[in-house]
């Protein structure tokens, strides 16, 4: 196809996408997150340059001293900020894109429990290690799909339909960006449940 | 039957000849005996029915290798039909039977309780092919179908349906292993990271650093006999037993096979 490359329609669906690059799977569910993500956390200390993080939700457990600064989450509620107005609206900024790309963890999660049906049955218990494979399979094939078929048959079968057109082009590569924008001008009470001090 | 008993048992009374009367007594608690374990079997037959939940072969297409509806879906060779049902295009279909699935289905015997896993494989004697196995565990890992409607797609008797789809499973996750598009591989120079980074960085300009976000993912699971694993799978929280999982998503594809 001859449409525009814009770095932004690429990117929304490389985001789609979402292959994974590292899961530590078959805990039992009463661990705790910051346990399970232990094997994760040796990694962003021992195997990642200085300067890079992943993105948390705020109840992502990132509490420990060695990991701070490794995973960042949008400010909590009830959280203060102390700064001068242009600080605190950039914090706020910055919130806004921390919260919306942690959305892509969600599609990924969508797009394994969607597709893999099984999952929603219960687990069974009484076998661990064939839990585990099963979990395994699912998170490769997971994988092998994002490389290989494209995300799913919207994207191909959709998509050239709905670029046929100059306008519909705009619409296609604008429109998440407009919904969001729209729901960001509108956001007028996120601010509310922190409790900024304005220094100046 | 009881009321014939009881009939016999009021003219026996009747009766004045006290040894005839004896021997209808013995006749009756014979009859009453015979009822009795003839209605307990009648009981055990019909409880057992309820858990009879399976299909023979006379409910079934005569042969699974012919006339199948997964026959039809496989002979049809429709992407659109491969993605609904089993999550896979065809091309990516036919890479895992030819990137080692198809090796060990026809190489590997398919262990039984009532044979030994030495044995030469008789893949002849199978009543799937290779195509047919990947597609019966696609099948099951991407709905939450009951093995008796996979019976009915695939024309498969009972054990033969567990047995492959425990077959097909481990052999799945050998090919999967020694698969470099189904590998699941921590970032490794430094340049990956700042390419992730800059996929997210062009849409969200301030995550400078940002390069995959990470999440928990419980799934449900059944509740233990055991106290102890019971204990440890239940989550207060959510209320409900749970196997934990975290998961850590790139922001990246393979960006040269969008077509764009």
């Amino acid at each position: 196809m001859s449409a525009v490359k814009s770095p932004f329609n690429l990117i929304s669906q490389v985001q789609l996408k979402g292959v994974i690059i590292a899961v530590n799977f078959n805990a039992p569910g009463s661990w705790h997150d910051s346990c399970v993500a232990q094997p994760i956390y040796e990694k962003l200390l021992k195997e990642t340059p200085d300067g890079f993080y992943l993105v948390a939700d705020t109840a992502f457990p990132r509490g420990s001293v060695e990991i701070e600064g490794r995973i960042v989450a949008p400010i909590k509620t009830g959280e203060r900020l102390r700064g001068t107005n242009e600080e605190i609206e950039e914090r706020f900024a910055y919130d806004r894109e921390l919260l919306s790309y942690r959305q892509t963890a969600e599609w990924g999660m969508r797009s394994i429990q969607g597709s893999f049906g099984r999952l929603r049955m219960p687990l069974q218990i009484n076998d661990k290690n064939a839990r585990g494979d099963l979990l395994e399979i699912c998170f490769r094939l997971h994988n092998l799909r994002a490389r290989r078929v494209g995300y799913n048959k919207i994207e191909k079968v959709y998509m050239p339909e709905w670029k046929k057109t100059l306008d519909d082009e705009e619409i296609w590569n604008h429109f998440e960006d407009m919904v969001f924008g729209d729901q960001q001008q509108k956001d007028r009470v996120s601010r509310f449940h922190v409790h900024p001090e304005y220094q100046n | 039957m009881d009321a014939v008993a009881f009939q016999f048992m009021q003219e026996a009374e009747d009766e004045e000849d006290a040894i005839e009367a004896d021997m209808y007594n013995t006749q009756l608690s014979a009859a009453l005996l015979i009822t009795g374990a003839e209605a307990s079997r009648d009981l055990r037959i019909e409880r057992r029915n309820q858990t009879r939940n399976y299909l023979c072969r006379p409910q079934l297409q005569p042969n699974p290798r012919h006339n199948t509806p997964w026959q039809a879906l496989f002979n049809s060779r429709n992407d659109r039909a491969f993605i609904t049902t089993m999550g896979f295009d065809v091309k990516t279909f036919e890479l895992i039977v030819r990137s080692g699935f198809g090796a060990c289905w026809l190489n590997q015997p398919i262990p039984r309780a009532d044979a030994s896993t030495r044995g030469e494989s008789r893949p002849g004697g199978r009543s799937l092919d290779a195509w047919g196995a990947l597609g019966l565990v696609l099948h099951y890992l991407n709905s939450t179908m009951l093995e008796i409607s996979l019976q009915q797609i695939f024309a498969l008797i009972p054990t033969t349906v567990s047995r492959y789809i425990t077959f097909g499973l481990q052999i799945l996750l050998e090919t999967l292993r020694a698969l470099p598009d189904a590998a699941i591989q921590w970032l490794v120079h430094d340049m990956e990271f700042q390419d992730n980074s800059d996929l997210v960085v062009a849409r969200h300009p301030r995550l400078h650093g940002a390069f995959a976000s990470i999440d928990g993912l419980n799934l449900p699971t059944q509740t233990s006999d055991n106290p102890e694993i019971e204990n440890a799978t239940y989550n207060g929280w959510l209320s409900e037993h749970f196997i934990s999982s975290v998961i850590v998503f790139s922001p990246r594809g393979e960006c040269s096979q969008i077509p764009i």
